[in-house]
């Protein structure tokens, strides 16, 4: 059993590695544009491996950890654990990760085989794109089998080295680089956070394997829980976009769309929910941290879903889609709902790499352009995706039998017997996601068409159909089918999220009542750009500032604009004059010296031979003068 | 035979060295800096041949004859150079020749 | 010539020479030549006073000595402040001549006459044909102007004053010439001789001077060589150009 597990989890990781090293060792030279089978079956290779392992898996048993190899060893010091490993915690939730991360990015790389093709010259990053993809399935890997919270840490960089790598793709292009940038920065802030908590365990426990650290090292831990888990918090606000650091999520847009689809729904941003669900232990010991984590999670959602209102960049709605979802995952996870919050990820995960991709499909048919207001009635001339957008619209909206309704009826359910007021926060953000969901959907695919006259949209090829109806299916039955059983499965989770139950409101209460304002918000969508177009524009004219505060994304980027990037920017040039003039002037004047000495000297280099002529004929007559005289 | 000492000779052949030294120094047309080296070997040809009568010995004198051929090629020499320079530059001013400087 | 103080007359008086010497160069601006001539001449003869004085004329031979070494010094004073090269050039002739007056007065009569024949006839004349090709219209700059006096004049000074002050000769009166049957027969039986290989050497030496004159004279410079040279400004070349 174990054996196995050691194969399937190295098969797991190498694939993709190997695939990586492989697709930007030899792409440019000899595969060029058949790079992407190279990464197709290195991660269908993991994805198989993540299945069988899946399969394997007995959750009822304790999860078994495998170490692979000692990593680094350290003297021995006092209390400490001196001996880090590379080892894997193979778990029911581990289990669901690996299969969720393998399935989309597979699916999303087929999908890239074509869409980067007509977006990019085989020549022209083709392959290293391929390979970063590769190389991002591989630290997402990384993240989820790690077995200690180094290894965990390690993921956890490579994955925002990845990002950073492929939201700035076309680093060409200034806005692209930027993004990617501000992308590696803000998650810098959260990851420091994260690296002090996983100091702060080190110092307490002495250890980091998890084994430990959620079994005897809690008592250890006694006191610390909630610094702790604030500080490991950081770190997931920073990965998974929460409120004061969800900047760098919308203007990820930059990067090709698939990397898109691939950050939201599989390897980036979930890493701070998988991490929260992992470090369950140590959260739920602490009240105060879980009161952050569920707040910050409910007010993140509302956020970003009213932002999401007043957005015309049809990737950056889903982008502000993306993190309210996100914040309904932490909300979960801070009501003591990890399953629900891990079974939302899991859904989450198909439909919104379904919505992605279907706006990748929009922009190659319409040639890049991704605008609402220019977009309309391209049901006619997409309707496959057209009709997978519609299922992931209406999973996104959560309407009942698909997807999205399951699990976040879980949530809230969860969540308005905890929290009241977070449960109703997440309640009229389900209105407003409805809302918004079906406003792209009206927008782009129905009315009358705002299509400019030179595009000529044109229905996807088959490599990129194929990976939207999977995940059509997948957003369709994957709620319903999982529904029940995947509370069960993830009992060791649940378990150690001591649940506090006291039914105020029945989950069918919550179903239907969601299920109503999702309605009711869709039917809003539905009146505003479809039966009364002219009533959008004067709701627009009549919120005024509301709408233009919306618009503007709350002024969040322009106050951090305001509290950090120019203060450090005033103080990076501050530093910058010291270095100029001050230290730099210390130099000069060193070097003044003989500077000064040469220049003195150098005016007696006149390159006249006569000049040298009357030195030395001085010299000369000195020096007899002087030797006459002193002789004896 | 006479009062004149060896050092009425040499304070005569040293006179006409320094003279010829501060014209070399001072004149900035290369014909004349020239010149004034003929004359530095006016007086080192007098103090040799003095000194060859001192001694009473004739190598002073056939040290100045050598003497005499090195200021004869030296002439010739110089001056071939002069005209090239003349020729190059069109003009015979020492100060213009400076591209020792750098 | 009194030991005790000749010295310090010698400096004295070649300091006033120099002093001379530094006034009479020619100068663009302002012209201290008459001051500089009667400086001259009391300085010349101050020194002729205190020779005459301290040692007297008892030879026709001390006379003309004196009458030699005065013309020497005044001409090649003349060759240096002279701003025409022609003149210059004349002045020198009178210089060669009474050096080889002195050197006659040393029994060094082939000498003497070789002076006059190699100097004032080959040399000179080969320095008035360069002066004659290479003279510019009308008195140029660099020959109205002349270059450090001061330090040219204390360089002198310095080098006249250690070359001749510093001799305080113990014994001073020349050895009487042992009567070599014709002086003439005599060196060059010593130059043919005891200087073999150095004749020799010489010859070559003239004749390596001849070819290089020519091949210097002959060789031409493309016009806008030398022109491109200059134009480059300082470092220039090493910028532009690859440094190894």
């Amino acid at each position: 059993m174990e054996t196995q597990f050691k194969i399937l989890g190295i098969l797991i990781l190498m694939a993709p590695l190997v695939s990586a090293i492989l697709s930007a060792m030899l792409g440019r030279p000899l595969l060029r544009s058949r790079t992407h089978w190279m990464v197709i079956i290195g991660v269908g290779l993991s994805f198989v491996c993540s299945l069988l392992m899946f399969g394997l898996l007995n959750p009822d048993v304790s999860s078994p950890v495998i170490t692979i190899y000692d990593w680094i060893a350290t003297g021995a010091t006092q209390n400490l654990q001196t001996q880090f490993s590379v080892n894997f915690h193979i778990d029911s939730l581990t289990t669901v990760m690996l299969v969720t991360v393998t399935l989309v990015s597979l699916l999303v790389i087929i999908y890239s085989r074509d869409y980067m093709r007509h977006e990019h010259q085989p020549d022209r990053g083709y392959e290293r794109f391929f390979a970063f993809l590769s190389l991002f399935v591989f630290s997402m890997c990384t993240l989820v089998l790690a077995g200690n919270f180094l290894l965990l840490y390690l993921g956890w960089e490579a994955v925002g080295l990845c990002s950073y790598l492929l939201i700035g793709f076309y680093y060409p292009k200034p806005e692209a680089a930027a993004a990617a940038k501000k992308a590696f920065l803000v998650n810098r802030v959260g990851d420091l956070g994260f690296g002090l908590g996983i100091l702060l365990i080190y110092l307490r426990c002495g250890h980091l394997d998890y084994d430990y650290v959620f079994g005897p090292g809690l008592i250890q831990l006694k006191g610390y829980e909630t610094a702790v888990a604030l500080l490991l918090f950081c770190g997931a606000v920073g990965k998974s976009a929460q409120l004061p650091l969800h900047v760098w999520l919308p203007d990820a847009m930059e990067g090709p769309t698939p990397v898109s689809a691939l950050i939201h729904a599989a390897t980036m941003v979930t890493a701070g929910v998988y991490m929260v669900a992992r470090c369950g232990a140590i959260f739920a010991r602490s009240e105060p941290a879980m009161m952050v984590v569920a707040t910050t999670g409910a007010v993140t959602a509302i956020f970003a879903a009213t932002i999401a209102l007043a957005q015309y960049d049809l990737k950056r709605i889903l982008a502000y889609s993306t993190i309210s979802q996100l914040g309904y995952m932490f909300l979960g996870l801070g009501v003591f709902a990890a399953d629900a919050a891990v079974f939302h990820l899991f859904t989450h995960a198909f439909f919104k790499a379904l919505l992605f991709l279907g706006a990748g499909s929009v922009m190659h048919a319409m040639g890049g352009i991704i605008d609402l207001r220019q977009l309309g009635g391209l049901r006619k001339f997409l309707p496959w995706t057209f009709v997978t957008f519609v299922i992931g619209s209406a999973a996104l909206a959560g309407l009942p039998p698909f997807a999205g309704f399951y699990s976040k009826d879980l949530i809230l359910v969860q969540a308005i017997n905890t929290a009241p007021v977070l449960g109703w926060m997440a309640v009229a953000t389900a209105v407003v996601t409805a809302f918004y969901t079906f406003r792209i959907l009206f927008l782009a695919f129905c009315g009358p068409t705002r299509v400019p006259m030179e595009v000529r949209p044109h229905e996807s090829g088959i490599w990129m159909l194929i990976p939207m109806f999977v995940l059509s299916l997948g957003a369709l039955g994957a709620g319903f089918l999982f529904q029940h059983r995947f509370s069960e499965y993830l009992h060791l989770v649940q378990e150690r999220f001591a649940s506090l139950h006291h039914e105020r409101f029945s989950h069918e209460f919550v179903a239907v009542m969601s299920t109503v304002l999702t309605a009711l918000g869709i039917g809003m969508a539905f009146i505003f750009y479809i039966q009364r177009p002219n009533w959008a524009d004067r709701t627009r004219v009549l919120a005024g500032p509301i709408y233009t505060l919306l618009q503007r994304k709350y002024y969040v980027d322009e106050l951090y604009d305001l509290l950090f990037v120019r203060p450090l920017r005033y103080l990076g040039r501050i530093c910058f004059g010291v270095d100029c003039y001050v230290v730099d002037g210390m130099i000069w004047l060193v070097t003044g010296i003989p500077r000064l000495i040469g220049w003195t000297l150098r005016t007696l280099q006149k390159g006249a031979l006569q000049g040298y002529g009357l030195t030395m004929a001085l010299g000369l007559g000195i020096l007899l003068l002087f030797v006459w005289f002193t002789q004896p | 035979m006479n009062e004149l000492s060896l050092h009425n000779y040499i304070l005569v052949g040293a006179v006409l060295f320094g003279i010829g030294v501060i014209g070399f120094l001072s004149r900035r047309n290369l014909i004349i800096i020239f010149l004034c080296t003929e004359l530095m070997f006016q007086g080192i040809i007098v103090n040799v041949v003095a000194f060859g009568k001192y001694h009473g010995n004739l190598q002073g004198q056939a040290f100045a004859l050598f003497l005499l051929v090195i200021a004869a090629v030296e002439a010739g020499l110089a001056l071939a150079l002069v005209v090239v320079l003349f020729r190059r530059k069109g003009t015979l001013d020492s100060e213009s020749f400076k591209t020792l400087r750098e | 010539m009194n030991e005790s103080c000749l010295p310090i007359w010698t400096y004295l008086l070649t300091a006033l020479g120099a002093l001379a010497i530094f006034c009479l160069l020619p100068r663009a601006d302002k012209s201290y030549r008459s001051a500089g001539g009667l400086i001259g001449i009391i300085a010349l003869g101050l020194a002729l006073f205190l020779l005459i004085h301290n040692g007297g004329i008892e030879h026709g031979t001390t006379l003309c000595f004196y009458a030699f070494a005065t013309l020497a010094i005044v001409c090649s004073v003349a060759v240096i402040v002279q701003t025409r090269a022609v003149y210059s050039a004349l002045f020198f002739v009178m210089v060669i001549l009474s050096t080889a007056g002195m050197v006659l007065l040393l029994d060094a009569e082939f000498l003497a006459v070789a002076l006059v024949i190699v100097y004032a006839g080959a040399i000179l004349v080969t320095y008035l044909f360069v002066i004659m090709l290479a003279q510019q219209e009308g008195l140029s700059l660099y020959d109205r102007k002349s270059r450090a006096p001061f330090g040219a004049c204390l360089a002198g000074f310095l080098l006249m004053a250690a070359l001749s002050g510093a001799w305080t000769p113990m014994d001073h009166s020349m050895v009487p010439s042992t009567p070599i049957a014709g002086e003439t027969l005599a060196i060059g039986r010593v130059v043919m001789t005891n200087y073999m290989v150095v004749l020799q050497l010489a010859g070559v030496l003239l004749l390596l001077a001849m070819v290089g004159a020519v091949a210097i004279v002959r060789k031409r410079f493309p016009k806008d060589f030398d022109a491109s040279r200059e134009s480059a400004s300082i470092g220039e070349v090493g910028r532009k150009a690859a440094p190894f």
